[in-house]
């Protein structure tokens, strides 16, 4: 090999290792400063740490800590805001299940009401389905151009596995599609927010919302959202409001490597 | 036969006669019918309202308008208060008051109370409007507002001079002002809270009661409650002796925050008692025609404070008094799933139980409930008057033990503190739906008693942080995820871009022929320069042979190796290249040829004497591929 090219690759992957385990450590760090302080009663302390924890790297499990923290801290809304974030991360979480449903029994709380296809779609991680998508449709397609490309015959199983790819890639669309509706779904932080009839601070009040009632997100203007809870439809201030994903308008940032 | 014919027609000319008559009889009675209908219908309808006012009083104001004005008392002290009062036989509103009263400068004058009245005199209403001015001598001395001219109904009327004199001792028995008595017995409340206040009326004479007309309590900030008014004639203590008093009691509550002052003002009117009214003791009621005057009250002052912030407890809707709760009852402590149920609660005290909001009703998870209804007051008495609410509860889920908890608290002033009212849950069974089979309903009792038994709990701590992602906004919901669908693209059409490229040189060998003997010239000839820069001649000849053979393969095509010197100069004939050109070829054929095989090589020929030109020759023969 060249030696320039071998140079390349090495500073590549040299570069690589260096990114990777800053923040792989930075996280562990903060989700062990977490466990400490939760377990000294400090839960000021714990939710700082695993907040920043889910900042360097969004997890289920951070996620259901800080959910503890919050509840412990009589935050219900944000409580089960960051549990259905371990749950859109990993859907298969017993503990923020758990937690979920302990939480809307003692709060008298609604689950968000979902669609057929919007509930197909937390059977799996989102970023699951990107891959059966997209691996589905390019399976199918490749599997019908390799022979037209490399004129060879179609064999059945080539046809077949194709058709199954195209399958697979059409049956995965509703769940897009929820998973795009689930985006828009938020859950009201504080109690007692009030839910006003134009987006201004002195609108009128329509009704007063609970926290950790579900609302689904239906567009954006100045600091306010147009939100639909199961009664009503009205104007909330931006930060009374978290959704599961985040404000797409907004990504949450990464923090600088230590 | 004549007579019995003639009689006949005779017969049967009075029978006619008789129809005939009969039927003119009855044309008669309906036409006249006819014409009584017609005469009634003609009649125009009557009007209600116009009926109403038509049949109503009316107000005099053609009768001349006449003033009287006059100080009370006539005599008074340096400095004490009295009252200027002027009255006119006319509207209140009617009355402008051109500029201030003409009032000598030892006497202050300031507006009290102003209001009219308007008795039923003779079939008509005649209006009296009264204005009060409080005034003060500074000084001893006897002083007279001198007659002004007021304009009522566009008329200038004379009001006519008034006296007052000031005493330094003034002769006893002096009674001062004669004017109302406003009191309460709190002076500090707090905002909401409803206090009771008097209207107190002295009589007169001993024993003589009048009584009031027309009482209106004004300040800003407060709101009456003219529903809870009660009037009492009652015997007060008053410089030493008791003394009989109308007295007006009503409920009042403070809107405002800070110092209110109140003012009370009402019109004497004798007997004409109106309501219910409660006597004590042994009074006098005046008779005659009642003397109507305005008498007003001093201000009367409240501290209103705020509702305090700290320690609110949930439920609190304004309640601010001493209430207590009774036990909630329930209509049946037995009820279907989905079918109501009535939850009624009493709540007790002094406080305004009419005004009284009740808590909202509260969310539950298996209920659903019903705003509460307002019930009836329950009159018992002192602090036991009570007020009921009723609250309707439909169970939307068979888990339910019990009705839930309704939040509700209220601010007692006497104890400075939030009192805790809420309502607690009643235990009740709910039964499943009729509908059900009893199999299902053992089975599913079973399923909910292991249900039951395990309550919802919160987990313990994740130890780990487990399934990460990069972002929480899915790949799908990325911009660059529309981008990325690009490179399997991009992969199929450089697959086929290849394939197709492949495909060519299969249909076109020569041409991979000519890259391969150009790839390999190019080895040979650097090999060639490495043998000459070395100085070794043999490998310089062996290299250079080499060399053409690869340069001369593909024009036949064959293997290199397999090309001898005559192949090789073939194909100089066939490009024209001969002469010096295939000396040089024979030369290092025949070196390389004699390098390999001679049994004693001739080292005298110097192959690099001709390497320009070998150069020259491969540099050709190269383009030619």
């Amino acid at each position: 090999m060249n030696p320039g090219r071998a140079k390349f690759f090495a500073g590549l992957l040299l570069a690589f290792r260096l990114f990777t385990p800053a923040t792989e450590a930075a996280t562990n760090d903060a989700f062990s400063a977490g466990l400490e302080a939760f377990n000294a009663g400090d839960f000021v302390e714990a939710s700082r740490a695993f907040r920043d924890a889910a900042t360097c790297q969004p997890a289920a499990g951070t996620f259901v800590n800080l959910g503890l923290v919050e509840w412990r801290s009589g935050r219900a809304g944000a409580a089960v805001l960051a549990w259905e974030r371990a749950l859109w991360i990993d859907p298969s979480n017993r503990a923020a299940r758990q937690d979920l449903d302990f939480a809307r029994e003692i709060s008298s709380l609604d689950a968000p009401a979902l669609k057929w296809h919007e509930a197909v779609s937390s059977r799996l991680p989102a970023n699951h389905w990107a891959w059966i998508a997209g691996g589905s449709l390019w399976l199918a397609l490749g599997l019908v151009a390799w022979p037209l490309i490399f004129r060879r015959r179609k064999t059945g199983w080539q046809q077949a596995l194709a058709a199954l790819g195209l399958g697979v890639f059409l049956l995965s669309l509703p769940a897009h599609v929820g998973i795009r509706a689930r985006a828009n779904i938020g859950f009201i932080l504080d109690r007692n927010t009030s839910l006003r009839l134009t987006p201004t601070e002195d609108a009128e009040v329509v009704s007063t919302l609970s926290s950790g009632e579900p609302v689904q997100k239906i567009r954006r203007q100045g600091g306010f959202y147009l939100i639909r809870t199961a009664s009503s439809t009205g104007w909330v201030e931006q930060a009374k409001v978290g959704f599961v994903c985040g404000d797409s308008e907004s990504r949450p940032s990464r923090p600088a490597f230590r | 036969m004549n007579t019995m014919s003639e009689t006949k027609n005779r017969r049967i000319g009075e029978s006619a006669g008789t129809v005939a008559i009969s039927a003119l009889r009855r044309l008669a009675v309906s036409t006249l019918l006819l014409f009584a209908a017609a005469a009634v219908r003609a009649q125009p309808e009557t009007n209600a309202l116009m009926q109403l006012m038509v049949s109503q009083p009316q107000i005099d104001i053609t009768t001349p308008v006449t003033a009287t004005a006059a100080f009370d008392p006539p005599v008074v002290k340096p400095g004490e208060p009295a009252i200027y009062r002027v009255t006119f036989n006319a509207i209140e509103t009617s009355v402008h008051w051109a500029s201030e009263i003409p009032a000598p400068r030892q006497i202050e004058v300031q507006p009290s109370a102003q209001a009219q009245i308007a008795p039923v005199v003779g079939g008509a209403y005649r209006p009296q409007a009264s204005f009060l001015f409080e005034a003060r001598a500074n000084r001893p001395g006897i002083f007279s507002i001198p007659a002004f001219y007021v304009e009522v109904y566009g008329k200038p009327v004379i009001v006519p001079e008034a006296n007052l004199e000031a005493l330094v001792e003034v002769p006893s028995p002096h009674a001062g002002a004669r004017r109302l008595i406003l009191e309460s017995g709190q002076t500090n409340v707090f905002v909401g809270e409803a206090i009771r206040v008097k209207v107190l009326f002295r009589s007169a004479a001993s024993n003589l009661v009048e009584s009031l007309a027309q009482v209106e309590l004004s300040g800003d900030g407060m709101i009456e409650d003219k529903s809870s008014v009660r009037q009492t004639v009652e015997a007060l203590e008053r410089d030493g002796r008791r003394v009989p008093h109308f007295i007006y009691e009503t409920s009042i509550t403070p809107l405002a925050v800070g110092q209110l002052k109140l003012h009370a003002q009402g019109f004497t009117s004798g007997r004409e008692f109106s309501g219910t009214l409660i006597i004590h003791g042994p009074v006098t009621i005046p008779g005659g025609p009642p003397q109507y005057m305005l008498l007003d009250s001093k201000p009367f002052a409240l501290n209103v404070r705020p509702v305090p912030e700290e320690g609110r407890l949930p439920g609190f809707q304004g309640a601010i008094g001493g209430y207590r709760c009774d036990p909630p009852k329930l209509g049946t402590n037995q009820v279907r799933l989905g079918d109501p149920v009535q939850l009624t609660f009493i709540v007790r005290g002094a406080g305004d139980l009419a005004r009284l909001s009740p808590p909202p009703a509260p969310s539950a998870k298996s209920w659903q409930i019903f705003p509460p209804e307002h019930g009836d007051m329950l009159d018992a008495g002192g602090t036991n008057r009570g007020v009921a609410f009723t609250y309707t509860l439909i169970p939307v889920s068979d888990d339910a033990r019990a009705t839930p908890p309704i939040p509700f608290s209220c601010f007692d002033p006497q104890r400075n503190a939030f009192i805790d009212l809420t309502v607690p849950g009643v235990p009740l069974q709910v039964l499943p739906d009729e509908l059900a089979t009893n199999l299902e309903m053992l089975a599913v009792s079973g399923v909910r008693d292991r249900e039951t038994e395990r309550k919802p709990a919160l987990s313990s701590l994740a130890a780990t942080p487990g399934r990460s992602v990069d972002n929480l906004v899915p790949w799908q919901m990325r911009a660059w995820f529309p981008s990325a669908q690009l490179a399997p693209a991009l992969l199929f059409i450089a697959g086929w871009l290849w394939a197709r490229r492949r495909h060519y040189l299969e249909r076109h060998p020569e041409i991979v022929r000519s890259r391969h003997a150009r790839r390999a010239l190019r080895r040979e000839v650097r090999s060639l320069h490495r043998a000459a820069r070395a100085g070794d001649e043999a490998e310089f000849s062996r290299r250079a042979v080499n060399a053409l053979q690869i340069a001369c393969a593909p024009h036949f095509p064959a293997e290199p190796r397999a090309l001898v010197c005559g192949d090789v100069l073939q194909i100089l004939d066939r490009s024209m290249l001969n002469g010096q050109a295939a000396e040089v070829v024979r030369f290092f054929f025949s070196d390389a040829n004699e390098a390999r095989f001679a049994v004693a090589p001739d080292r005298q020929r110097n192959a690099f004497k001709l390497r320009a030109g070998l150069e020259q020759l491969l540099k050709e023969l190269e383009e030619q591929l």
